[in-house]
């Protein structure tokens, strides 16, 4: 099985199961987590039900010769622990909180239950999401699905391995600072962060509400796309989400890359780059060329070199706000490096705070007329070095942080404080085997020209899972 | 480059807050995070300080940010109702 809409398609015309596929999905997910500790709960019998309730509509359809409803219907998916489930508790991947029953659920999630999607379980992640590396010391260290000697990248570190191992074939994630793109890149899979106001958050866990985003990580552009159209519109909710009219996804995507502009930045992102990532980065636009694209050199507005910490700003000054409560009466129930992440928002004064928002708009309006009056989709590596050990990089709250955490997100974050959608697509293996991840950004609500560059790199290059996941 | 805040200084601000910080070497590291952000604003802000304070006041709303994000996409698009029946 190659992709959910392979699956899709295998159960709409009657070729599959919902319930084989499940039983499989489960097989690969109890494994998955003796080797790479990437969920929180798998829900096997409650997995196994909707399976068999699938397979009764898909059979009853295909009686009564209906389109089965549910763009999803029967296949199993699961997310980052940070999505309410109406009944079920909530973990963030951490013990400061009580468990406590949601008495509803998340708007992508209902809106995946809408569609037919099997709920296999819970995936770990970084404790609320603060941490881009995946080590979690309540929950365990999420590792690596190609080495678990590896980061699996965070925050939404479950969730890459998940779909990479093949245990399921989707998943949601947020991103605030690379937390979809990071471990999407890292383990090999597709990551989507999309524009900022593209999905309602409604019943998610806040992390920094002017920044946050849900993005779906999934093994093939035209899952994304396809997650992207059950996903994707405002619920009337979440004040932030946009009512602008959606594309149909899908049908967008096969449009291939002939009359697209690749920016390829001359300043700043190529600075540190590792010699594998950016002959990596060479070869993605070499096949991107060959299939019709014009690579267009250009220089960004130089204050990107400014965005992270811009963005960190704001993120910090929110999350310690959002957890002072926490932090005040269970501050020792935080693994170390959380409590410091989520307590350094202390040392940025509200006008400061609120002066990062301000700029924000000036800022994007430049970068935005700047860049995409020269190109379509912006080129970055996802990391800029090649994916680190667990070992090295298990720094907890210890003075290398800060400069560990501004390595990985250095090409992220600035498309975070700027709202813009970015993708990281598998760009080949580095020579210990590990994947690498391009990045590739566009203007506000784009998310089909960046699925269209994703397709045909795909195409031209497809990764294949790892090894050990390979049935 | 502004200094960061230091430790002292810091531990003062968590106990106005009532947001413990256990030590002096946890203060100074929050600091050192905070510090880089704060230089980043203050150092975009001396950049272009040609954002002159009228449109600050009058004109620029960082509560307007959803609404530029929109403002700056490819022309809008017509609805399409095939769309909603993808849930």
């Amino acid at each position: 099985m190659r992709d959910l809409c392979e699956a899709v398609d295998g159960l709409r015309e009657g070729r599959l199961q919902s319930a084989e596929l499940v039983r499989e999905a489960i097989a690969r997910a109890r494994l998955a987590q003796l080797r790479h500790n990437c969920f929180v709960q798998i829900d096997a019998e409650g997995a196994m039900a909707a399976a068999e309730m699938a397979d009764a509509l898909l059979q009853g359809c295909a009686r009564e010769g209906v389109h089965p409803p549910g763009a999803l219907l029967g296949v199993p998916l699961a997310h980052k622990d940070m999505f309410e489930r109406e009944g079920r508790p909530t973990s963030c991947a951490s013990k400061v909180r009580e468990p406590r029953a949601a008495r509803g659920s998340a708007t992508v999630i209902s809106r995946l239950d809408l569609a037919g999607a099997v709920d296999l379980g819970t995936l770990n992640m970084a404790e609320f999401a603060l941490g881009a590396t995946g080590h979690n010391a309540t929950m365990g260290d999420c590792r690596n699905a190609w080495d678990p000697q590896f980061i699996s990248g965070g925050s939404s570190s479950g969730s890459a391995v998940a779909v990479a191992s093949g245990a399921v074939f989707a998943s949601l994630g947020s991103d605030t600072g690379g937390s979809v793109r990071i471990p999407a890149s890292a383990n090999g899979v597709i990551g989507l962060k999309p524009t900022y106001g593209l999905i309602p958050r409604t019943g998610s866990m806040k992390l920094s509400p002017s920044i946050d985003v849900i993005g779906p990580m999934a093994r093939s552009a035209r899952d994304i796309a396809l997650l992207l159209e059950v996903l994707a519109g405002a619920d009337g909710l979440d004040a932030c989400s946009s009512s602008r009219p959606r594309p149909r996804y899908t049908q967008q995507i096969s449009r291939g890359v002939e009359e697209l502009r690749i920016g390829v930045p001359r300043n700043y992102f190529p600075v540190g780059v590792a010699p594998s990532i950016r002959s990596a980065m060479e070869a993605s636009l070499g096949l991107l060329e060959r299939a019709g694209a014009t690579l267009v050199p250009l220089d960004v507005p130089q204050e990107v070199a400014a965005m992270a910490e811009l963005s960190r700003a704001v993120v910090y000054a929110e999350a310690t706000a959002l957890h002072a409560a926490g932090l005040r009466n269970m501050g020792s129930r935080y693994t170390p490096q959380v409590r410091l992440r989520a307590s350094t928002g202390l040392g940025i004064p509200a006008p400061v705070y609120l002066e990062a928002l301000q700029w924000r708009l000036p800022v994007l309006r430049r970068f935005v007329e700047q860049v995409f009056s020269r190109c379509d989709v912006l080129q970055t590596p996802t990391i800029p070095i090649p994916v680190p050990r667990r070992d090295e990089t298990d720094v907890g709250a210890g003075p290398a942080l800060w400069e560990l955490l501004a390595q990985l997100v250095r090409c992220t974050a600035p498309f975070n404080y700027l709202g813009l959608p970015a993708i990281s697509v598998p760009a080949g293996l580095d020579s210990r085997g590990l994947p690498i991840g391009a990045q590739y950004v566009a203007r506000p609500f784009a998310e089909t020209v960046l699925l269209r560059v994703a397709a045909v790199q795909q195409r031209e290059a497809p990764l294949p899972l790892p090894v050990r996941a390979t049935p | 480059m502004s200094e960061p805040l230091s430790p002292p200084a810091l531990m003062e601000l968590s106990s106005l807050s009532g947001i413990p910080v256990d030590d002096a070497a946890m203060a100074e590291r929050i600091a050192a995070g905070a510090a880089a952000a704060v230089e980043a604003v203050r150092s975009l802000a001396v950049e272009h300080n040609e954002v002159a304070l009228d449109q600050w006041l009058f004109e620029l709303e960082p509560s307007g940010y959803l609404a530029l994000l929109e403002q700056l996409a490819e022309e809008p698009l017509v609805q399409d109702p095939l769309v909603e029946d993808a849930r």
